[in-house]
């Protein structure tokens, strides 16, 4: 009982009870600023955070207010000060949040609560860069940066109606990330809107470092290695996303933005697919997903025939096939195993390191350590051709996420292909395909044009139908407005094509 | 007692009824045709598939007409209608009967396909561990509900349309005179052939568990039809095919003569294609085994409400093993195939149309009743 009452007493550490109380806890703050100003009609006490505040603008457009003779009490300078969205209030919750996020705190006496709050954030980043990540090379190139603020004019520039909305809510017990849900009102399903709302209000955590974290605490399914959302550092894709009836959520402090709910599908469509001609976007998407099949069980395949299903390999290359493996002295599951080992390793170096070094690493690892291998008889040169391409295969993937989880299934395919075969591999397959069909991503199938099947938005899947057909937004989301543009008009604007023949 | 409606998030989709119906009718029989119909009606056996065909859509209509008639009574499925009908004990009593057919039917799947995988692909394979794993992965599944498996029947589908384009390879080899002479059987040998057709059509009759899943009844029925329909052509082309690709002779000696069929099988880059067909048949094993326990558990559950679903579920899967194990040669095998085969055939011809005249009968003396 003693340690309960003790408990219930430190409750709420964080939140200071009294004004007194946190300038108390201030004292030993070094960037905290607290003095009083005495002017000659009127006193009051000046407290900030130098590093958040604005110092240069307090100066110039706050500080000579306070001299001003006709400010005579806390309400005048409220009425004086030419800035908008001040705040007057006695709530100690609010006035140590707006003091922590930069604002100015202007008292008339030191321990009465009554405060005005003057906004004077500094607003101090990076400036907007190329997109390193999600590189194209046909099409906008700004990416977010870390200020949620300028994120959202980025997505604001481009959706310039009323409709687009944002809710911010915050988070963290310590941290009150500022956390923005955008969507377009009346495009995007109220369920949605509300769902990603009620989780993220769920959440209880200290503090939120990036918009990927919140990500994953926020899916249907923690413990699926598939990527349930996307996070994207384009704002063209968040508009594109938002405009389709999707969510965003931007982060303070996250150069990342998530874009919910996400279906397979769309993992493998770049977004300048839609800046190609159809015929060439739909190429390329099937030839993504062929790499994605390819990748993810050309190894196993390789395993399974070589131990259990001699039976499968073409007579015009088993010669040669048996000169490269003669060498070895492994079983091809060690064999397999050893070779994805070192390109994870090579990618993970790459990836830690520095681009110029990485890439050196990539080169040396690459050859030498390739070529050695197959030298020193570890390795087959015919297992190095497909590891190097189901490596490749792996990378064409758009998203980084979805890239490590292809990368990532390659291994119980491998195992399961040591075990039982290609039998093993079928039902390791139908283990995945069984996931994914119970997978959802905020309460929509995360299969959806597959499975529940919906021909109408098979448009925009594997295939990439032409812009102009594309005048509905996709049945998973069941947006408020399913319609993009009226087809029939479309088609009618459109030059009626006379066959030259005929003229 | 359980509620009247499906709560429409778990509700299946019309088409949904086509998948199912076709996954489940297929079962495995398809890798067996021609071979039961040849010892009966020799080159005719096309004739007998398709009568029993036709007689499976008739049945099918008589159970949609069963299933429909118990609307205003409460939910339409066979486990209802049997409280309904019989009281609690009786009507306990057949609905265990029907789920032993049911149990049946999954134990014959997995003997079935663990044999298939064993001789055709991995020799090394023991029937323990094939049937653990598929049981597993059914486990997860059916935790799921019904929705996955209609997707799982659905891929199913889409995964068979390549296996069965792949018959286009035997057309060199395949002589059409193997069908001549047309109608050369008497009647009652056409009968006893669609007869033996009749029981490679036995799985849809499993409607009568997960009818009141479909939302809209009325649509569901007409691809219920649908995929009887579809199954019967691919069963005409399978029997018209097999008898025109091998002798007679051959085929009453072949177990599989599917397989012979995929032998013709060609692709680039492999041999032997027909193992790297064989990999496929994983899809056609798994939704029938997912619908055969999602049944039998929410047949337990309907006895016994008061337990959960889940451990039900453990129960039944942990059987199925069991049984599929203690079933080792195979003509042990061969004979539970018929013995389902049998008692399936009882059920849909004989006691299905019993049980629908014994519904009409009770509502006449009630109306009567009550007059």
């Amino acid at each position: 009982m003693f340690f309960r009452k003790r408990k219930i007493k430190k409750e709420n550490p964080i939140q200071a009870e009294s004004v007194s109380d946190l300038w108390l806890r201030l004292e030993n703050v070094p960037d905290f600023i607290h003095f009083k100003h005495k002017g000659e009609h009127f006193h009051c006490w000046v407290s900030f955070i130098q590093t958040l505040a604005d110092v240069e603008y307090l100066h110039r457009d706050v500080f000579p207010y306070l001299y001003s003779d006709k400010v005579h009490s806390l309400a005048d300078v409220q009425q004086q000060i030419p800035i908008e969205r001040m705040i007057r209030t006695k709530d100690m919750a609010v006035i140590q949040a707006k003091l922590f996020e930069g604002y100015t705190i202007i008292q008339e006496y030191e321990r009465e609560a009554d405060c005005l709050i003057i906004p004077s954030v500094k607003i101090k980043g990076r400036q907007i860069e190329k997109s390193e990540i999600e590189t194209s090379i046909i099409g906008p190139r700004e990416a977010f940066v870390e200020s949620a603020d300028a994120n959202i004019n980025l997505v604001r520039k481009r959706i310039p109606i009323p409709q687009f909305k944002f809710d911010e809510l915050h988070i963290g017990k310590i941290s009150k990330t500022r956390v923005c849900v955008l969507y377009i009102d009346g495009i995007a399903n109220k369920d949605n809107i509300n769902t990603v709302k009620q989780r993220i209000r769920d959440l209880e955590v200290v503090s939120m470092i990036d918009a990927t974290m919140l990500a994953l605490m926020i899916s249907d399914n923690n413990n699926s290695i598939f990527p349930q959302y996307i996070d994207t550092e384009r704002p063209d894709r968040v508009a594109g996303a938002l405009y389709e009836g999707k969510i965003s959520v931007i982060i303070e402090g996250s150069p990342n933005a998530l874009i919910l709910p996400a279906s397979i599908i769309e993992f493998f469509a770049a977004f300048d697919d839609y800046f190609l001609v159809w015929p060439i976007a739909t190429a390329y998407r099937l030839l993504r997903l062929f790499a994605i099949g390819f990748s993810s069980v050309a190894s196993s395949i390789y395993v399974a025939i070589l131990t259990y299903h001699y039976q499968l390999i073409p007579d015009n290359l088993i010669p040669s096939l048996f000169t490269s493996r003669t060498a070895v002295p492994y079983a091809p599951f060690v064999e397999v195993l050893v070779m994805e080992f070192m390109i994870e390793l090579l990618r993970e170096a790459g990836a830690r390191l520095p681009t110029k070094v990485g890439q050196t690493i990539g080169i040396v690892g690459g050859i030498v350590i390739g070529t050695a291998s197959v030298q020193a008889g570890v390795v087959s040169n015919f297992l190095l051709i497909i590891i190097a391409l189901s490596a490749l295969s792996a990378f064409i993937t758009p998203n980084y996420r979805m890239a490590t989880t292809i990368r990532f299934i390659r291994f119980p395919f491998i195992l399961s292909a040591q075990l039982l075969g290609l039998l093993g591999i079928s039902l390791c397959f139908l283990i995945f395909v069984s996931h994914l069909i119970k997978l959802t991503s905020i309460g929509r199938p995360y299969i959806e044009p597959i499975y529940p099947t919906r021909v109408r938005d098979l448009k925009d899947t594997f295939i990439r139908l032409p812009l102009n057909y594309q005048n509905e937004r996709p049945l998973f989301l069941r947006p408020g407005d399913s319609k993009r543009f009226n087809s029939h008009r479309a088609h009618q604007k459109a030059e009626v094509k006379k066959s030259e023949l005929d003229n | 007692m359980t509620k009247d409606t499906i709560s429409k998030a778990f509700q299946l989709s019309p088409i949904s009824a086509f998948f199912l119906t076709f996954s489940l009718q297929l079962g495995s029989d398809f890798l067996k045709l021609p071979q039961p119909l040849i010892d009966q009606a020799g080159q005719d056996a096309w004739i007998g598939v398709l009568i029993s065909g036709f007689a499976t859509m008739g049945i099918l209509w008589f159970i949609f007409r069963l299933l429909d008639h118990e609307k205003p009574y409460g939910r339409t499925d066979i486990f209802s209608i049997h409280r309904r009908l019989f009281g609690k004990k009786a009507g306990d009593v057949l609905n265990f009967i029907l789920m032993g057919q049911v149990l049946l039917f999954l134990v014959c799947l997995l003997c079935t396909y663990s044999e298939i995988f064993q001789v055709w692909l991995f020799p090394n394979l023991s029937t323990l561990e094939f049937s653990i794993i598929i049981c597993i992965i059914t486990g997860y599944v059916v935790l799921g509900g019904i929705r996955n498996i209609g997707g799982l029947s659905f891929l199913y589908f889409l995964y068979m349309i390549p296996i069965f384009q792949s018959l286009n390879f035997t057309v060199p080899y395949l002589r059409f005179s193997n069908l001549l002479p047309v109608f050369d059987h008497s009647l009652s040998a056409i009968m006893e052939a669609s007869y033996m057709g009749a029981k490679l059509y036995l799985g849809f009759e499993l409607v009568i568990f997960y009818y009141p899943f479909f939302g809209q009844p009325d649509r569901a029925r007409k691809w219920a039809y649908l995929g009887v329909l579809t199954s019967m052509i691919l069963y005409l082309n399978l029997t018209i095919v097999g008898t025109a690709f091998a002798t007679q002779g051959a085929l009453t000696r072949t177990i599989w003569p599917f397989m012979a069929l995929l032998k013709t099988l060609q692709i680039p880059f492999f041999n032997h294609a027909e193992k790297l067909a064989t990999l496929f048949f994983v899809w056609s094993l798994i939704p029938d085994v997912c619908v055969c326990t999602w049944i039998l558990t929410r047949g337990l559950n309907f006895s016994f409400p008061s337990m959960k679903q889940k451990y039900f579920m453990i129960a039944v899967l942990i059987l199925s093993v069991l049984l599929t194990c203690s079933l080792q040669t195979g003509n042990q095998i061969r004979m539970i195939n018929q013995l389902f085969g049998l008692t399936g055939t009882a059920i849909v011809y004989i006691y299905l149309p019993l049980l629908f005249l014994y519904q009409w009968f009770h509502k006449k003396v009630r109306e009567q009743h009550e007059n």
